[in-house]
């Protein structure tokens, strides 16, 4: 790679260069195959010093008289006395509401009668039996609201979400996180943990060769999809780029530049969540909407699919939008590992400069991608014919 | 035991852009991006390239356009597009209007519009760009032959003044008249000594004729080889690149002509004519 190969010593050198080249590509599969080992498989991790501390969110059990089961996501409000739930849980759980006792609550919104109910609950390794009023939530952002009768003995960390789960003290794994009906992260955490999911783009982009729409587009999507969570965030996305589909060719036939082009798709992405979420905000969404998509970068990615399609077809389009929607699942996974959330909550400096290092480590990489095995193996193919 | 020596030549995307970085000044880069600059700098030297007839470079420029002092026949392209797009290409006037190759009108609003796009970036990695007419080439027939529609071009990979590799590209039905490897377009391997095409792939498939044509290809010869090689060398020269691709037309009147030059030149070359880029560039060949 010196100077002094270009003389015709340089032939030997090269010869001896052969193996560690091979090495590498070993290093590369290994070191992916290590991350989703470790992404999957990490151990459970407390995220807080003391087991009694607990998040703004947290997930909890509640089993109903008919021995039914859910686990939930709860707002922990120490302004308020007791605990309340809604309606439609209630019901689903097996609560008798027409019989059940019922108690006058002062509320921002007035006095009002409520209906009470004994339920089991669990959260963060505690059982207890709480008295829980109920109304209709489904405007609220969690279903379920804990008071702080039902929160003594125990801290709350504000600013910080799902730091434990109901039968332990430790994090929920990052696939219960993203399959949890809005979980919404909190943006504290995520920022600490943005080095490492550039550290993991860039290895994804240089060791392996993914190409996804626009660089960094899937650390954007996988924060989003860590606020909302998969269940909400991949069909909205979806649902955005098929939107963007039928727009782009009305934009286009306007003849206006690209600018007021990305300008108007913005503008029309956003008018749909706004209109979505009115037309469906009883079902409870409400609050992780916004955080469901970042518009801005959802129209670019829109647009660099338009363009891809237009150039090279239908089909590297869709390779180009799974692999942006997939390399953001993996990123939200990542950041989402309990042991991961340890690190980032216990040692944010060190793992912040850390990523920096490896990130640089890892540009330094001249081999092969990985990808690249597949796309030259006929020159491979070749060449060893004709050594 | 796996046979891995086959690899040891190939060049991957991070080893080309390190060289890159490293060879090609970045004055050099920005030149190149810049077509029309670079003709100026190919002309400069000698190098046989296209001239341009009219370069506009904001609206009012469109609405001062001698319309009637145009060719019958011209191509229009942006000044910094990739890829050959926001090209269009008149074949012949037909009283204020001009034609396609498919004989259909282009009217001069048309042709204002696309000015226009192309003047507000529609086909450029920049927000603006300049529009340019040139001639329009037509290629030498005995590469039209090889052809299906559009332009068929001849990549070089130069070190320095030095061809290493070169590649022909011929449009297909598929590529739609595009040169484009990725788009289906053949690149067929050409021996640098003789001008002789040794082997072709559509995609990841060897073929031995034209799939549009059915014209054989392997076997044939690239006109003009020596010009055309003389032209890939004054590209260093001309633009102060150190590793580059020169892409290189044959005009059925004017010869080899350089339509432009890469500072990033692509990879692919390595499966069409089953060379790794590692040894050529690193112990340029000299002849």
């Amino acid at each position: 790679m010196e100077r002094g190969d270009r003389t015709p010593s340089g032939d030997h050198r090269g010869v001896r260069r052969k193996v560690p080249v091979v090495l590498k590509v070993l290093a590369a599969v290994a070191g992916v195959g290590i991350l989703l080992f470790g992404v999957l498989g990490s151990p459970s991790r407390a995220l807080s010093r003391s087991s009694d501390t607990i998040g703004e969110r947290e997930m909890v059990r509640i089993t109903g008289p008919s021995n039914k089961t859910v686990e939930v996501l709860a707002l922990i409000d120490t302004g308020a006395t007791s605990s309340s739930m809604d309606t439609k849980l209630a019901k689903s759980l097996g609560f008798d509401l027409a019989h059940a006792p019922k108690v006058t609550v002062g509320s921002s919104l007035g006095r009002e009668q409520r209906p009470v109910v004994d339920a089991v609950m669990q959260l963060a390794d505690r059982s207890f039996v709480s008295k829980v009023n109920v109304n209709s939530r489904a405007k609220r952002e969690t279903p379920v609201l804990l008071g702080r009768q039902d929160v003594q003995g125990l801290q709350v960390a504000v600013g910080k979400r799902l730091l434990t789960r109901p039968d332990t003290t430790t994090a929920p794994s990052a696939l219960k996180i993203l399959f949890a009906k809005a979980p919404a992260i909190d943006a504290v955490s995520l920022m600490s943990l943005l080095p490492l999911a550039a550290l993991l783009i860039v290895v994804l982009r240089v060791v392996v060769g993914l190409n996804t729409l626009g660089t960094f587009s899937p650390v954007l999507l996988a924060m989003a999809y860590a606020q909302a969570g998969l269940t909400l965030g991949i069909p909205l996305t979806l649902a955005m780029f098929a939107l963007g589909f039928v727009v782009q060719p009305l934009l286009l036939r306007l003849h206006l530049p690209r600018v007021a082009r990305l300008g108007a798709l913005i503008g029309v992405v956003t008018t749909c969540l706004i209109g979505a979420q009115l037309a469906l905000g009883s079902a409870g969404l409400s609050d992780s909407w916004g955080m469901a998509l970042p518009v801005v970068v959802t129209a670019i990615i829109i647009e660099r699919l338009w363009e891809q399609w237009d150039i090279d077809g239908v089909r590297a389009a869709a390779v180009g939008a799974a692999l942006t929607m997939g390399t953001a699942v993996l990123v939200a996974l990542l950041l989402l590992t309990p042991y991961v959330r340890h690190l980032a909550e216990r040692v944010p400096l060190q793992l912040a400069v850390v990523c920096a290092v490896w990130t640089v480590l890892v540009g330094t990489y001249r081999g092969l991608r990985l990808m690249e095995l597949l796309r030259f193996a006929p020159t491979a193919r070749v060449q060893d014919a004709a050594s | 035991m796996i046979r891995l020596r086959g690899w040891d030549d190939v060049m991957g995307m991070n080893l080309r852009n390190a060289r890159i970085s490293r060879e090609n000044a970045s004055a050099a880069i920005r030149l190149v991006n810049d077509k029309y600059a670079t003709k100026e700098a190919l002309l400069s030297v000698g190098a046989p390239t296209s001239p341009t007839l009219a370069l506009l470079r904001s609206r009012r420029e469109i609405a001062a356009l001698d319309w009637d002092g145009l060719p019958d026949c011209w191509a229009l392209k942006p000044n910094q597009s990739l890829g050959g797009s926001g090209i269009l290409l008149s074949f012949g006037r037909r009283r204020r209007d001009w034609r396609s190759s498919s004989g259909k009108k282009i009217p001069r609003p048309m042709v204002a519009d696309q000015l226009r796009r192309i003047l507000d970036g529609d086909f450029s990695p920049r927000p603006n760009d300049w529009a340019m007419f040139e001639p329009l080439i037509r290629a030498d027939p005995a590469l039209a032959l090889l052809s299906h529609q559009g332009l068929p071009d001849i990549r070089v990979i130069c070190v320095g003044d030095e061809p290493q590799l070169a590649m022909l590209r011929l449009p297909t039905r598929f590529s739609g008249g595009r040169a484009n490897l990725h788009q289906k377009a053949i690149g067929a391997a050409v021996d640098l000594a003789t001008g002789r095409i040794t082997y072709a792939l559509v995609g990841k498939e060897p073929i031995e004729a034209h799939p549009d044509t059915g014209q054989p290809l392997i076997g044939a010869t690239v006109p003009h080889w020596t010009g055309v090689l003389d032209a890939a060398r004054r590209c260093a020269g001309a633009t102060g690149l150190r590793y580059l691709g020169a892409d290189i037309v044959v005009d059925a009147d004017r010869g080899p002509l350089i339509l432009e030059v890469n500072a990033r030149p692509g990879l692919q070359i390595q499966n069409v004519t089953g060379h790794g880029l590692i040894t050529a560039t690193t112990q340029p060949r000299r002849h």
